[in-house]
This record gives C-alpha cells, sequence and structure tokens, in this order.
C-alpha cells in the first residue's frame, strides 16, 4: 500500500511540471525545498516558518503554478526570493551576515586535508551570504539544486543570458572566497568539538 | 544554447571549491521543516482569506460600476458643454441676426451704426470698430470654441483614462508586478483622475499579492484616511485586513 503510493507519488513528480498544481499541492511537495531555500538566502530561523507561509500564500494569490518554461520549484524560488528580499530590508541582516564572515575566515575553518561536513556547509552558507541576493539566487537554484538556466530565467522573468552573466558573476565570487580561506587555512589543523587537534 | 558546466563537476576548479559545493548541496546547517505543520498553519491562512480573496474578486464587478459612473458623467460633461455652446451660437446667431436688422434699418441713412447715438441698441450690440475689439458674430464663434474645448479636453482624458485603466485592471490579474508601476504611472498622469481611488485600490491589492503587506497596509491606511466612505473603501479593507470603521 505504502509502496503503490510512494511510485504515485513519484510518477506524480514526473509530470507535475506539466500540469496546475494548487498552493496545497504544491507545499506538499515543495515546502521542504523552499524553506532550505530561504535558508540558503540567508533567513533567520525564526523567519523561516513565516516566510515559507508567505510564499505559499502569494502562490495562492498568484491561482498556483501553472504550466510553462520554470519548473514549479523555479517559480516558488522566485517567489521566495522576492519574500527573503522583503524580509531582510525590514530586518537589515546584511551588516550582521558581513561580520559573521570576518569572524569564520579568522576563527574557524577546515583544514586542507580534513573536511567536517557541518562545517562545511557553514562555510557554504556564509560564503552565500556575502553575495547579491540576485546572484545568490542563481548559483544556489544552479549549482546546490541542479536547476536548469531556462527554468530559472523563465522563474525570475530575465533573459537566459542575464541568469548566464548572473552564475559566471556568482562563480567568480564564490571560488574568490574559496581561494583565500584553502590559503588562509592551508597547513592549519582543524578544530572540533571546542578542542584543538 | 547548453547550461555551464557544474562547479562541483569542473576539472578546472580547485577541490576544495568541488568539496564546498557538493557537501553544500545537502540540507543548510540547523535546518528541519516540519510540513505537517506548516500545512496546517497554510490551511488555516487559505479559510481565513477565502472571504477576503472572493471578495477581492469582486474587483471587478466594482470596476463596473465606476465605469459606468464615469460613462454616465462623461456624457453628462459633454452634454453640458455641448449645450453652453449650443446657447453661446444660439445668442450669437440672435445677435448676428439683430445686429444685421439694425444694420439694414440704419442703412439707408448712410451712416455707421457707431455715428447714430440716437439707437443706443445698436451701440450696445455693435461695438465700435477698433483693433482691439472683435464684432459680435467673432465673439460668439471665440466664446463657442472657448466653451467647447475643455470638455472636449476632458472627454479625452477620461477616455484616455479609462482605457489607461481596463488595461491596468487585466495586467492586475496576472502580472502584478508591472500592474504596480502602471499604476504609478496612471497617477502621476491623471492626479486627479476619475478613477484615482479605484487606480489606488489596485495598486493595494498588486502589492498584497507580491506579499509588500506592510506597504500595503500603510497606503491602504493613508488610502482611508483621506476616503473613509469612497467607494473603493471596503474592498482596500478587505484586501489589508483592516476592520470597517
Amino acid at each position: 500500500m505504502h509502496t503503490r503510493a510512494m511510485t504515485a507519488a513519484l510518477a506524480s513528480d514526473a509530470c507535475e511540471s506539466g500540469i496546475a498544481l494548487s498552493a496545497e499541492r504544491l507545499f506538499r511537495r515543495h515546502a521542504s525545498f523552499v524553506a532550505s531555500f530561504l535558508v540558503r538566502l540567508g533567513l533567520q530561523p525564526d523567519e523561516i516558518e513565516d516566510a515559507v507561509q508567505e510564499v505559499f500564500l502569494v502562490a495562492h494569490r498568484q491561482g498556483g503554478y501553472r504550466p510553462g518554461p520554470a519548473q514549479p520549484r523555479t517559480w516558488l524560488a522566485a517567489i521566495a526570493l522576492r519574500v527573503s528580499m522583503k524580509t531582510k530590508t525590514r530586518n537589515h541582516r546584511s551588516r550582521r551576515d558581513r561580520k559573521i564572515l570576518s569572524e569564520l575566515m579568522t576563527f574557524v575553518g577546515p583544514s586542507a586535508n580534513v573536511f567536517d561536513e557541518m562545517e562545511a556547509r557553514e562555510i557554504v552558507q556564509r560564503i552565500l551570504d556575502e553575495m547579491d541576493p540576485e546572484r545568490r539566487a542563481v548559483l544556489i537554484l544552479f549549482e546546490l539544486e541542479g536547476e536548469a538556466c531556462e527554468s530559472i530565467a523563465a522563474a525570475l522573468g530575465i533573459e537566459i543570458g542575464t541568469v548566464y552573466s548572473r552564475l559566471y558573476r556568482a562563480r567568480q565570487e564564490f571560488q574568490r572566497v574559496c581561494a583565500r580561506l584553502e590559503d588562509r587555512w592551508k597547513g592549519r589543523t582543524i578544530i572540533r568539538n571546542g578542542g584543538a587537534a | 544554447m547548453n547550461d555551464p558546466i557544474r562547479l562541483s563537476d569542473d576539472p578546472n576548479a580547485s577541490e576544495y571549491c568541488r568539496q564546498l559545493l557538493k557537501v553544500g548541496r545537502s540540507a543548510p546547517p540547523g535546518f528541519a521543516y516540519d510540513v505537517g505543520h506548516g500545512l496546517e498553519r497554510l490551511r488555516g491562512a487559505l479559510r481565513e482569506r477565502t472571504a477576503p480573496a472572493s471578495r477581492s474578486d469582486r474587483l471587478p464587478g466594482f470596476s463596473l460600476r465606476i465605469g459606468a459612473y464615469a460613462l454616465v458623467s462623461g456624457f453628462a460633461v459633454i452634454a453640458f458643454g455641448g449645450s453652453a455652446a449650443w446657447i453661446h451660437h444660439q445668442r450669437a446667431v440672435r445677435a448676428t441676426a439683430s445686429n444685421v436688422r439694425l444694420v439694414q434699418s440704419s442703412a439707408p441713412t448712410a451712416a455707421p451704426p457707431v455715428a447714430r447715438p440716437k439707437h443706443p441698441a445698436a451701440d450696445e450690440i455693435v461695438p465700435p470698430p477698433s483693433p482691439t475689439s472683435s464684432p459680435p458674430v467673432q465673439r460668439g464663434v471665440i466664446a463657442l470654441a472657448k466653451s467647447s474645448s475643455p470638455p472636449a479636453d476632458r472627454g479625452d482624458d477620461l477616455s484616455s483614462e479609462t482605457t489607461d485603466i481596463a488595461q491596468l485592471r487585466s495586467v492586475a490579474r496576472t502580472d502584478p508586478h508591472r500592474a504596480l508601476s502602471m499604476a504609478q504611472e496612471g497617477a502621476r498622469r491623471y492626479p486627479r483622475g476619475f478613477f484615482s481611488q479605484e487606480r489606488e485600490a489596485i495598486a493595494i491589492t498588486c502589492l498584497v499579492t507580491l506579499g509588500h503587506v506592510s506597504e500595503a497596509r500603510t497606503r491602504a491606511e493613508r488610502f482611508l484616511a483621506a476616503h473613509p466612505r469612497g467607494p473603493a473603501a471596503e474592498s482596500i479593507r478587505e484586501s489589508v485586513g483592516l476592520s470597517p470603521p
């Protein structure tokens, strides 16, 4: 029974880009993605719940997802980007984010040899926090979520060339910070669980 | 056009960078989202919003009413302007006719009307021929032109504003972003326009649709302070969730 339900869900997932989806159905399928996208866009944990609700309420007011070049996830991501920008403007987070990255660069980080997964995720998040929100959204969708540029362009309402240029700049920025971190931490011993090894 | 190769698969990117991106694909740090709880909350919010949403759907009906008022008022303005012009025209014609009669009656004396003070009526109607004054017929024409031009302009404005508001209504349903800028442009073009209240109502609804709730609320409060009983007041109150006074 459970397997059948799972199969049905998977089949439905496969063809969902071709059908209209209500806000509730979208929520069941993509709420986790939206929440994780909002976290990556730099919203604080206490803001996520309200922001996710806002994204799906906007989706509902817009009549739900309608099939088009944008996939449901990228369509929701475009709404989430607007919601996050508004929330961040309201709460003036950007300065705080910058401070966190500078602290991170001074005190913590993996060595060239050892990678702690949690720390690595934290580092990715801090690098993302440094970016302009529009470039950041494109980088998240393309590099981390594996979405196609065409779908991203359709969802954000921009030309595909703009997606490529934002992606190019975001990748440059990401690689530049990576290079700085790599230089700084080269040969350093990793600090884990509050103790130096 | 093919998408570029992803950095995590790009051999030219540093190992450090590729590893970071691969790890970054899993859920962000400290992340856990309770979908069941969120869904319950969303359902509640949708239930609450059903009434305002259905009322905001009434916006086209409201617009039709406003449109009808506008049409009637437009006709009234044109009719009034036309009547005024017609009255001016009739006066001018009558004046011309009496002038002609007077001139005809004074013709046998072969003297200009100005030189005949015994006919005060003629002095009243036919002014002395000076370069600064015009004959009554011309004055009538000028009066006609003056009285008819403002209603025509108003009619043109109203007509273009009606077209604009119709476009705004249809764009608001599909592209609230564009509708907002159109509403702003409309407010600039028609600062005292007939549809200014409806334009503001649409702009506020679009702000709500886009999730700019606080801005929508601020604008709604400003609007309601100015027009607490305006035709758009109720729909604005409902779209931002303000209670009636």
